[in-house]
């Protein structure tokens, strides 16, 4: 299964390296890459730790959170955090299927100490939204590199049989075709 | 949409910016807009400014993740607004909704080709952006009802004694289970794209 991961992700650098359709491809390729580790391959890490061996688990310590405050006009305004554990070496290799509890109960609480202290953390939401933005840039390049001219379909009046529209205001117009052909309101 | 204690309106059109850090702000066309990050007893910063981005940008470190739209006072309670990323990028500002249509619109021009299986995968990825994007937006939630009880039950102190200090409750199992949950979602749109046919 890892293998299998790994061997996609290397397709993928593959052909931004060798297609040139890929005008994008020095901006994607660090987000792909693996040291040092970019956002789309960082996300993938965390995503298979996770789901395959922590669960919910996003630090030493289990489940847990802080607040900082963030400076502005208006003053301090709290807001939360949600850390993702840094050690990416340790995170490798659980991926690879390392046991979860390494080292003895001083080391592991030296660890929860160490990650305590750090001034900067990486936050879950941070994490997902830059990983996203990396992901529309990588579908939108792969979209232009089809050269297939997208295509919509207009429906017109003549094409519905019967519709039920709902207002943004929440009210509800049902509307069937008339022997005319045209839409009539019930 | 009134709130008669504070003697505040708020007209419709609304929008509401979701910051990083679960803060967000409420901003109204009448030129009413809050940041509401619940500080103890005082809950409100009232700005007074019909488009805010500029100020909110100002706030570091926090960002404008996406923002919601309501036409109508009563949209407000959906559970599912409309809501779009917040780009500020080079590809403009609708660029998850465009990306969107692009796919659908890739997925039909494949169906007039016959060529059904690709045009499916192409409407599989347009769809997929739509649940990350909706994905993001439920762990954003997550983060501001954290903040906004956390604060409110007065679990939280600012660290004034100089040390941080973490909280495991309810709130952090729901974060993570919503961080886990988007998680999955960008790793099938990332799988998706990897085996897209080009």
């Amino acid at each position: 299964m890892y293998l299998k991961k790994i061997e996609k992700i290397s397709k993928m650098i593959k052909l931004l390296q060798s297609d040139d359709r890929f005008s994008l491809a020095p901006i994607i390729l660090p987000m792909l890459a693996d040291d040092p580790i970019g956002p789309i391959r960082l996300m993938s890490l965390y995503r298979n730790v996770f789901f395959h061996y922590v669960g919910t688990k996003n630090n030493p310590m289990g489940q847990a959170f802080c607040f900082r405050d963030a400076s502005s006009n208006f003053g301090r305004i709290p807001y939360l955090i949600y850390p993702l554990y840094d050690d990416i070496t340790r995170l490798r290799s659980i991926e690879r299927g390392a046991p979860l509890d390494e080292g003895t109960r001083e080391e592991q609480r030296d660890e929860v100490k160490r990650f305590m202290q750090l001034t900067h953390y990486t936050d879950a939401m941070d994490l997902c939204y830059d990983s996203f933005m990396c992901l529309l840039t990588l579908s939108a390049e792969i979209e232009r590199c089809t050269r297939v001219d997208s295509r919509t379909i207009v429906l017109t009046d003549a094409d519905i049989l019967e519709a039920t529209i709902q207002h943004s205001d929440g009210t509800a117009a049902h509307f069937v075709k008339g022997e005319d052909g045209k839409l009539v309101q019930k | 949409m009134n709130i008669p204690d504070w003697d505040l309106t708020f007209e419709p059109p609304i929008t509401v910016f979701n910051l990083s850090g679960g803060v967000s702000c409420l901003s109204s066309s009448n030129g009413t807009c809050w940041i509401m990050s619940p500080i103890r007893g005082t809950f409100w910063t009232q700005l007074n400014r019909s488009s805010p981005e500029e100020d909110l940008e100002l706030i570091t470190p926090l960002r404008i993740l996406t923002k919601c739209h309501y036409d109508h006072a009563q949209e407000i309670h959906d559970s599912l607004p409309r809501t779009t990323l917040h780009i500020s990028s080079r590809q403009g500002a609708d660029f998850d909704t465009q990306q969107v249509h692009r796919w659908f619109g890739l997925s039909t021009a494949y169906a007039i080709q016959k060529a059904n299986t690709t045009g499916l995968r192409a409407e599989r990825i347009g769809k997929q952006i739509l649940f990350c994007r909706d994905s993001l937006y439920t762990l954003s939630r997550s983060y501001m009802h954290s903040l906004a009880n956390n604060i409110g039950e007065g679990n939280i102190s600012h660290g004034e004694d100089g040390e941080i200090h973490f909280i495991s409750n309810k709130y952090a199992l729901d974060i993570g289970y919503r961080t886990q949950s988007c998680l999955n979602e960008l790793y099938a749109l990332r799988g998706l794209s990897f085996i897209f046919p080009i």
